[in-house]
């Protein structure tokens, strides 16, 4: 093997802030040349740099700087596979890393791997062009995000009402390079925001949020408004009787229910049998079939995935699979019929004699229509206005059964008008059945894009310092018969 | 055990010679002088004390600083005696420094001597740059200076030092011993230790070691699967997953499959029952109500845009006066218990680990602190003739996150003359008795108040008997309603210890582990319903 000289990966006189394209094609490169015995090696890298100021009770908890690789090697031999990862940079921990997955192989026996299980050079995948930089974001100091904190928190503070949130702007560099030849870079910036405000009592709460590439993007003030303005109109909110309601979904609420679909869209799943889009076992062929073709969601709602969106930009190429399938512009859903389910190669190879597969980034736009949400309202003789749905639980994969909490601003529709605010509620129903009773669509917009926020804690692993970024657009929506199950005295 | 000071000044100096070597490689070296192989590794102590002392520097009133090497060990068995492996090993260290009464932090993977001293800087800058936000400046109160010391978790065999070829072999050896009862094994092993090394500029300087061995096992018989506890997650060493009755563990669950599978299922009629919750569930309903509702952050509404708040959300009049549970409830909180997953010597703020009561004969009698957290409640504790203090409550998953208040190992206290489970099964007339719950099955509100527990084994028990099965139950609870309808509790020889759920904060999430000691209970009128009814 030739062993390379420790020459320094960086020429940079100060470490970057996350790893650049030749950063890690050089890493990419070490760990090639450190590969002995034969076999293939794939290394994946992920390296981000986060800014970010959190706040609560109206001032600044702590403003923060962080920095995190991760150098995931990959060796793979016949049919045996192991994975060793670090986030070090240098030639001694690469080479131990290396030697790790090398040590594990011979203890590995993969039953599940193929000799495709890497890419094959044959496939020449085509990545789509995406949008997903921005220098503002890069270049935003510590100063300006104070300012925007304090734009955030001012106006809590003039109504009397408290304040607790999180601003941050994120870099990213994520990299494949492997022994097959693929050398893959993208970096990607991203600014968050979310922000709670309560009321003294703490028996109301409004909440607001945002995800851009720019940072320019994020209107803090109208944000500000926004979460004081629930939170003013959440005062002493009353209890309804559990039940069955017309509701208007603003956009984030709407989200919640569509990434529950969106993330159960799995050709394998279904053609095993389960989950929500699994039809019936063919008797020609003693497989599953999936509900491809049937209509499945209300006919004016289309789902799609397109990387080259300039609002749905992603990373073009899989994180998950080292055959860095490139994401393809997909309509999932098309006027409310399953026109396609995600898949990775080596089922598409091994099934569908296809030699690439369809992967799904969670990163999507839904359809919509005219209607804003004060006609929604307007429309509306009874029923309720949901802000944001969280914590959801699964409780029926078949039918994507599914319970979970109302949050950040609650409120009760009575002839056309807002009339209070309810206390929130828990509900059990179906994202299925919930877009299967539409009345009304409204304009798609971009929100507040981490899957996180509703997941509940136990979901969420310690490894989730890095989490990827999923934008996505959703329109408010009207939806007749949504179950309410129970109260929620929280806020 | 603790360093003797020429032990301390030994290694200072070697750390000092280290860092002139590096300060004489030029800064193109810096991205490749992060050395991890064996007997090449990096000098934590050091590190930590040149960032403490670089933050100082830079115009810190305060600094601390935590300097992590983490290595995790992952495997799964596979069909026959295949294993797949996963390991990982991450480094790193961060800076939180208080200037002007504000908070900075920052944090790097890379262990070398100029970006600790940017980390410092940036930190302090981060902190002077929010300076002009603040309405009053933050304080920690007062804590006894630790000094310079080490801690290890007392394990007897290092997971590390046992080979491949022996954990491949334990492991595929069950799954092959399963097969052969028809069943199969779902499971996986999970190693990890960690060395961090805490400093301030209050004069700590703290290098502890810390290992949890954890293996998520679950058997698959005749279509069914069944959690075990009998590898949960613990700080132990090898010899507690040697001495795990991993056999008889498989043997037992399929017996109670096949137990379970005959028993005739019951009609799901929606009502108020009786119902025991055996260890496991117990737990879980802990972990997933007081243990989060007392987390002062929680409770002042600290935490209300990234993980909610708590019912408990006027502590200064509920201390010592909140009835939360009945008074057979008295819940204790002990990072010093041996084998917990969040035992430690001392905590992220250098606060030694002693245990406390969070609970008292069912009232509330404390909250989870640290050294920020515990000023606010200064004034309760000066009008009871204390001054404020952290129970020991900082924690931060590696040194890339700045620490945060996190759970505690949390027990409920046996009843001194408490029933065994059976004991207490035979001794109900009518009722339900859940077992396994685990905490991903307890669905909490933001304030952990009102919540739903979606067990999967729920069984009818008349005349002490376990005579049907009821599939698909759910029940509704409000936390202290819940806790109040206890009306008997496990005897010690019932007690267990298992993981809580973990406990997250913050955004993106941070996760900590601890440990929960457990006992079987009993419950009045719990509602009982079908939450799959839309």
């Amino acid at each position: 093997m030739a062993r390379r000289s420790s020459r320094p990966v960086s020429l940079f006189a100060e470490l970057p802030r996350f790893l650049s394209r030749a950063e890690c094609a050089d890493i990419g490169q070490r760990v090639l040349d450190l590969a002995q015995g034969g076999g293939e090696t794939a290394v994946r890298i992920v390296s981000q740099w986060t800014g970010e100021i959190a706040w609560a009770r109206n001032a600044p908890s702590t403003a923060a700087d962080r920095r995190d690789n991760l150098v995931s090697v990959q060796r793979a031999h016949g049919s045996a596979l192991a994975v060793a990862s670090t986030n070090q940079t240098d030639p001694d921990s690469l080479a131990a890393a290396v030697r790790a997955a090398e040590r594990d192989l011979r203890h590995s026996r993969h039953p599940l791997t193929s000799p495709q299980r890497l890419a094959d050079p044959a496939v020449s995948h085509r990545y789509p062009a995406t949008q997903i930089w921005s220098d503002a974001t890069m270049a935003q100091t510590a100063a300006a995000r104070g300012a925007d904190a304090n734009a955030l928190i001012a106006p809590a503070r003039r109504a009397g009402l408290l304040s607790a949130g999180r601003l941050s702007a994120r870099a990213r560099g994520t990299a494949l390079v492997d022994s097959r030849g693929r050398n893959l870079y993208a970096r990607e910036t991203a600014a968050e925001c979310s922000i709670t405000v309560v009321n003294s009592n703490g028996a109301g709460a409004g909440w607001a949020g945002a995800t851009c590439r720019d940072t320019c993007q994020l209107d803090v003030a109208e944000l500000a408004a926004t979460a004081v303005r629930k939170c003013e109109s959440s005062r002493s909110p009353v209890a309804v009787e559990p039940g069955r309601y017309t509701v208007v979904f603003e956009p984030q609420a709407v989200y919640a229910l569509a990434w529950q679909l969106v993330s159960a869209l799995n050709r394998g799943l279904a053609e095993f049998g389960s989950g929500p889009f699994a039809d019936r076992v063919s008797s020609r062929y003693g497989v599953g079939m999936a509900r491809l073709g049937q209509r499945v969601v209300d006919p004016r709602l289309s789902i799609t995935q397109d990387p080259a969106d300039p609002m749905l930009g992603i990373v073009p190429f899989s994180d998950e699979a080292t055959d860095a399938e490139p994401y393809q512009q997909v309509e999932w859903v098309d006027g409310g019929v399953l026109a396609a389910l995600a898949d990775d190669r080596s089922y598409a190879l091994a099934n569908l004699h296809r030699n690439l597969g369809t992967p799904n980034a969670s990163a999507f736009r839904m359809s919509g229509g005219s209607s804003g949400v004060d006609e929604m309202v307007r429309s509306t003789e009874r029923g309720l206005l949901v802000s944001r749905l969280h914590a959801l639980f699964t409780l029926d994969e078949r039918t994507l059964l599914t319970t979970g909490l109302t949050s950040g601003g609650f409120w009760l529709i009575e002839n056309g008008r807002i009339t209070k605010a309810v206390k929130n509620m828990r509900f059990t129903d179906s994202p299925l059945f919930a877009f299967n009773s539409v009345e009304m669509l409204g304009t798609p917009v971009s929100v507040y894009a981490d899957p996180e926020q509703f997941l509940p804690a136990w979901a969420v692993a310690a490894e989730l310092t890095m989490p990827p970024i999923r934008p996505a657009i959703v329109p408010p929506m009207k939806v007749r018969d949504f179950s309410f199950t129970g109260l929620a005295d929280a806020i | 055990m603790r360093y003797a000071r020429r032990e301390f000044l030994k290694a200072t100096a070697a750390a000092a010679a280290a860092l002139a070597l590096d300060r004489a490689s030029s800064h193109a070296q810096v991205l490749v002088r992060t050395a991890t192989m064996p007997g090449d590794a990096p000098d934590l102590t050091g590190l930590a004390l040149h960032a403490v002392d670089a933050a100082q520097r830079a115009g810190a009133s305060y600094a601390d600083v935590r300097v992590t090497h983490t290595r995790t060990r992952r495997l799964s068995p596979r069909i026959g005696r295949q294993v797949e492996f996963d390991e990982t090993e991450d480094f790193g260290l961060g800076v939180r420094a208080l200037a002007g009464g504000a908070f900075g932090f920052a944090s790097t993977p890379y262990l070398i001597r100029d970006e600790v001293e940017r980390v410092a800087r940036e930190a302090v800058s981060l902190a002077k740059a929010t300076v002009a936000m603040i309405d009053r400046p933050v304080e920690l109160c007062e804590a006894p200076a630790p000094g310079h010391a080490s801690w290890q978790a007392p394990i007897a065999i290092d997971p590390f030092e046992v080979s491949l070829d022996e954990l491949a072999d334990w492991m595929s050896g069950y799954a092959v011993y399963a097969a052969e009862l028809d069943a199969s094994l779902g499971w996986k092993l999970e190693l990890q230790r960690q060395r961090k090394v805490f400093a301030s500029s209050g004069g700590a300087l703290l290098d502890q070691r810390f290992q949890s061995t954890e293996g998520d096992l679950s058997v698959e018989y005749r279509n069914i699967e069944r959690q075990s506890a009998v590898l949960a997650a613990t700080a132990r060493g090898w010899e507690y997953v040697q001495a795990a009755p991993v056999a008889d563990e498989i043997a037992a669950r399929i017996a109670e499959i096949d137990d379970y599978l005959r028993l005739p299922v019951m009609p799901l009629a929606p009502g108020r029952f009786d119902v025991i919750f055996d260890a496991q569930s117990v737990g879980a309903l802990l972990s997933c109500t007081l243990a989060n509702a007392t987390d002062l952050d929680r409770a002042m509404g600290s935490d209300v845009d990234s993980d909610g708040g708590s019912y408990l959300n006027n502590p200064p009049s509920m201390l010592g006066m909140e009835q939360v549970g009945a008074e057979l409830l008295t819940i204790t909180a002990d990072r010093s218990h041996e084998g917990g997953l969040a035992t430690a010597g001392w905590d992220d703020e250098g606060v030694a680990s002693r245990p406390f009561t969070l609970v008292r004969h069912g009232v509330l009698s404390a909250f989870q602190l640290n050294r920020e957290s515990a000023l606010w409640l200064a004034p309760w504790f000066k009008a009871h003739g204390g001054v404020a203090q952290s129970n020991g409550c900082a924690a931060a998953p590696s040194a890339l996150v700045a620490p945060m208040s996190h759970v505690p190992n949390l027990a409920v206290q046996p009843a001194t003359q408490g029933p065994s489970l059976d004991a207490m099964i035979a001794g109900m007339d009518d009722g339900l008795l859940v077992t396994g719950l685990q905490s991903r099955q307890v669905l909490m509100d933001d304030q952990c108040f009102s919540g739903m527990a979606v067990p999967k084994i729920v069984l009818r028990i008349k005349r002490g008997r376990r005579v049907g099965k009821l599939e698909g139950a759910g029940m509704l609870f409000r936390s202290p309603q819940l806790w109040k309808a206890l009306t008997v509790l496990g005897g010690p020889q019932s007690m267990q210890w298992l993981p809580g759920a973990p406990s997250s904060k913050g955004m993106p999430p941070q996760s900590t582990r601890y440990s929960v000691g457990a006992v079987p209970a009993r419950f009045r009128d719990i509602a009982v319903i079908d939450p799959r009814q839309r």
